[in-house]
């Protein structure tokens, strides 16, 4: 018995984290930057924009580990999105969550294909653009292989929880219907109304038209774009547009919060601070919010949501002391006045020279095999390679008066093969080409390519394919090229004169 | 030490449960390609087909002795259709070909003006030919034929009544002739395609002939050989894949000694189709 006790013991001490805080929130986020499928784009920050939101609802808000999952790329399988989310919604449905956020990023649908309206919505992994079909009558279109909204909505109106965040960084995210579906599933009758509430701008104004009674949650969708607009990545900002406006004005709450406090992020807070950069923040000439604007679906309304809780923030700001002076009231003194933070040192070891090294945003920038000196306590690292437009977060906690050695991979596999496309038929070899570089011929396996994105080209007699690739340190890559040989036409009737009779 | 000994089994059993795969799995990105290559085709090789012709002749008909000489002068006029069917395989085609027709003549004695008649002459053929096509390149396709042609002439004539005269074998002013030529056939031909759908053909033949005459009352006939020919020459259109349409000139002289000679030459056309498989 008494060992049985231990055994049970260590088995909690290893699920639980140290010191981790009872948290009331579920946390889902789904990142994909690679598709299996090769006529959809990859996407260079996608899957690392997720991450680094994952970190810092985990760093410094005020997620557990265990309560935040994430799924990224090749995890990120509809089979995989679809069994997350109908657990959560399970779970919620025994132990209600206060809180609970979804974040998107990667390749959205719009609401209408080819001038037929459409439910499929977003993009896994393995979802592959060419599998639509009419669904029944009414031009509606269907595609299995994509996350369906209605589902998804149904799966949201499920979910016990006090308060929902929706966030989704993809195009045609703010898919007016989706809010409108989501609503109606709740018993709410809702009518949308272009333009914003109280004069801010991407704000759907959301009434109760009769019928449903009070809704027992309050829901929060968080768009990146309007539905008829796609939503952009930039290099200069090595991430989504939304995704950067969301870690910047949480990086400046929590710049300006004191340490040991923590600040509530309301929904209207991080709406505001993202439309504020959506029209400060400069790319290619312009603000972000020339390409597109985001979008806020409030669920009942914009005032029964406005103060929810989008996130708590652990304040990053050194504490103001107090000087107790003989003659004077204790007055506060600025940080700098104040006793020196206590400092560490970090050494990001990424193998190469030329990665650039953010701390907590934009605050520090160096270079990675070089000492940096940051006070003690967490700090969120990015990685950054530009020459491969390749991002990636992650985070250190600093200890006073130590030097800590962080070995950061930047670098991936490809292997690139070839195969026959039938029985008895010789998978003949192609020659691969790396960003225009010949590298080799098929079978090959190149174990030490930086990370971020490429162009991989093959060729076979007067045949080329080219495609965009991400590769990933922690996602080895394998393109495989199926080679089906087909007849000829026959040459020896292109002059005609084989039809021609006697 | 024991507490120790039971955390690190304690670890042990779970670190299966909560380890992650070690090694990554790969992701997989699958593209495809074809090849067109001509080295695993099998080429389509067999064709068959029909056509149907038509030759319309009209103009100056002669008719001639056995020593060359002009005997009658006069008209013709009528339509032989046909039809042909032909299978391929390759360059070799092997085609069928009946034609049948009547064609009108109106005729004046050269000796005696006062005569002239009016024959219907039913011309009835088959032929079987055999062509080898050679393509030389993409203008320029020659073809060279073989065959056998078996032509069938009944004639019918009437002397016209004002003439007062009569055929003396039977006392009347109706005649009745059938001419079978058999002949050996060898040609040249060649299609010069402008482009894929339009061109031209043009071959001539020779027709090795052996001929034997009967008058409807069997007990004149008279059999000879000689050498003829034909010639077509025509512009042809490919209308779609396999679609064929022809026109243009066609000449036919059937040499039968000292049977005698008939001449034709009329518009040609035909439109044909062939399946390639």
């Amino acid at each position: 018995m008494q060992r049985a006790i231990m055994f049970l013991l260590a088995l909690w001490a290893l699920l639980i984290p140290a010191g981790a805080a009872a948290a009331d929130g579920k946390a889902l986020l789904i990142g994909i930057s690679q598709y299996a499928d090769p006529e959809m784009n990859d996407l260079a920050y996608a899957d690392e924009d997720v991450k680094t939101f994952g970190s810092i609802l985990q760093t410094f808000g005020d997620y557990r580990a265990v309560d935040v999952d994430i799924l990224l790329n090749e995890n990120a399988t509809k089979q995989k999105i679809v069994s997350s989310i109908v657990a959560l919604v399970k779970e919620s449905q025994k132990n209600p969550l206060d809180h609970f956020l979804l974040m998107y990023a990667g390749h959205g649908l719009p609401t209408n294909i080819a001038s037929s309206k459409t439910n499929s919505f977003l993009a896994p992994h393995d979802a592959y653009l060419n599998q639509f079909f009419p669904e029944g009558t009414g031009g509606l279109l269907g595609n299995e292989t994509f996350i369906n909204k209605a589902w998804l909505i149904r799966q949201l109106s499920a979910m016990n929880a006090k308060s929902i965040v929706i966030i989704l960084d993809s195009c045609y995210s703010g898919a007016k219907d989706f809010g409108g579906l989501y609503a109606d599933n709740l018993g709410f009758k809702t009518e949308f109304t272009a333009g914003g509430g109280d004069g801010k701008r991407g704000i759907k104004i959301v009434r109760k038209t009769g019928g449903g009674g009070t809704l027992d949650r309050r829901i929060a969708f968080l768009a990146s774009s309007r539905e008829n607009q796609p939503s952009a990545e930039y290099q200069e900002l090595r991430h989504g547009a939304l995704s950067y406006t969301m870690f910047k004005y949480l990086d400046e709450i929590r710049g300006a919060t004191d340490v040991g406090e923590t600040k509530e992020v309301s929904v209207d807070g991080m709406f505001s601070g993202i439309n504020t950069l959506f029209d400060t923040v400069q790319v290619h000439g312009g603000a972000l919010s020339k390409i597109h604007q985001p979008v806020l679906v409030p669920i009942p309304d914009f005032d029964g949501v406005k103060d929810m809780r989008f996130v708590s923030m652990r304040g990053g700001k050194p504490k103001a002391v107090l000087i107790a002076m003989a003659d004077a009231p204790a007055a506060p003194v600025p940080p700098a006045a104040a006793p020196a933070a206590k400092l560490g040192e970090i050494y990001v070891d990424t193998g190469q020279d030329d990665c650039e090294v953010s701390i907590d945003g934009d605050s520090i920038r160096s270079r990675s095999n070089k000492p940096i000196e940051l006070s003690e306590g967490k700090h969120l690292v990015s990685v950054y390679l530009a020459k491969t437009n390749y991002n990636r977060t992650f985070t250190v906690d600093v200890a006073a008066d130590r030097h800590e050695t962080v070995t950061v991979s930047v670098r991936g596999q490809l292997s690139v093969e070839s195969r026959p496309g039938a029985g008895g038929q010789r998978a003949p070899s192609l020659e691969v080409y790396l960003d225009g570089e010949h590298v080799g011929s098929t079978g090959l396996k190149l174990k030490n390519i930086m990370a971020g994105t490429h162009t991989l080209s093959v060729r076979i007699d007067n045949i080329s394919r080219t495609r965009q690739i991400e590769i990933r340190p922690d996602s080895p890559l394998l393109v495989r090229y199926k080679i089906t040989r087909q007849t000829a036409p026959a040459k020896d009737d292109d002059s005609g004169a084989g039809d021609v009779t006697f | 030490m024991k507490r120790a000994a039971w955390t690190v089994l304690a670890f042990a059993l779970a670190l299966p449960l909560l380890a992650p795969v070690a090694l990554a799995q790969d992701r997989v990105i699958d593209e495809e390609i074809v090849l067109m290559d001509p080295t695993v085709s099998a080429p389509q090789k067999w064709a068959a087909g029909a056509s149907a012709e038509a030759w319309y002749i009209a103009g100056p008909y002669k008719t001639s002795n056995a020593a060359g000489e002009i005997v009658s002068n006069g008209n013709i006029k009528g339509t032989i259709p046909g039809v042909n069917v032909f299978l391929g395989y390759d360059k070799l085609t092997l085609q069928y070909s009946h034609r049948e027709g009547t064609l009108e003549v109106d005729q004046k004695d050269v000796q005696f003006p006062t005569i002239t008649t009016q024959s219907d002459q039913k011309q009835t053929e088959d032929e079987v030919t055999l062509r080898w096509l050679v393509k030389a390149n993409k203008h320029f396709s020659p073809y060279i034929l073989a065959g056998y042609n078996e032509t069938a002439l009944s004639v019918k004539t009437e002397i016209n009544a004002a003439s007062g005269f009569v055929y003396t074998y039977n006392g009347t002013r109706f005649l009745g002739e059938r001419t079978t030529y058999k002949s050996g056939l060898v040609g040249l031909g060649a299609i010069l395609p402008i482009n894929a759908k339009l061109g031209f053909r043009a071959d001539g033949r020779l027709l090795f002939t052996s001929a034997v005459y009967k008058r409807d009352d069997n007990r004149t006939s008279l059999s000879g050989s000689g050498i003829g020919g034909a010639m077509t020459g025509t512009v042809y259109l490919n209308i779609v894949k396999g679609l064929n349409a022809q026109a243009g000139l066609k000449g036919q002289v059937l040499n039968g000694g000292d049977v005698g000679t008939y001449n034709r030459v009329g518009m040609f056309a035909s439109l044909g189709y062939s399946q390639k498989f």
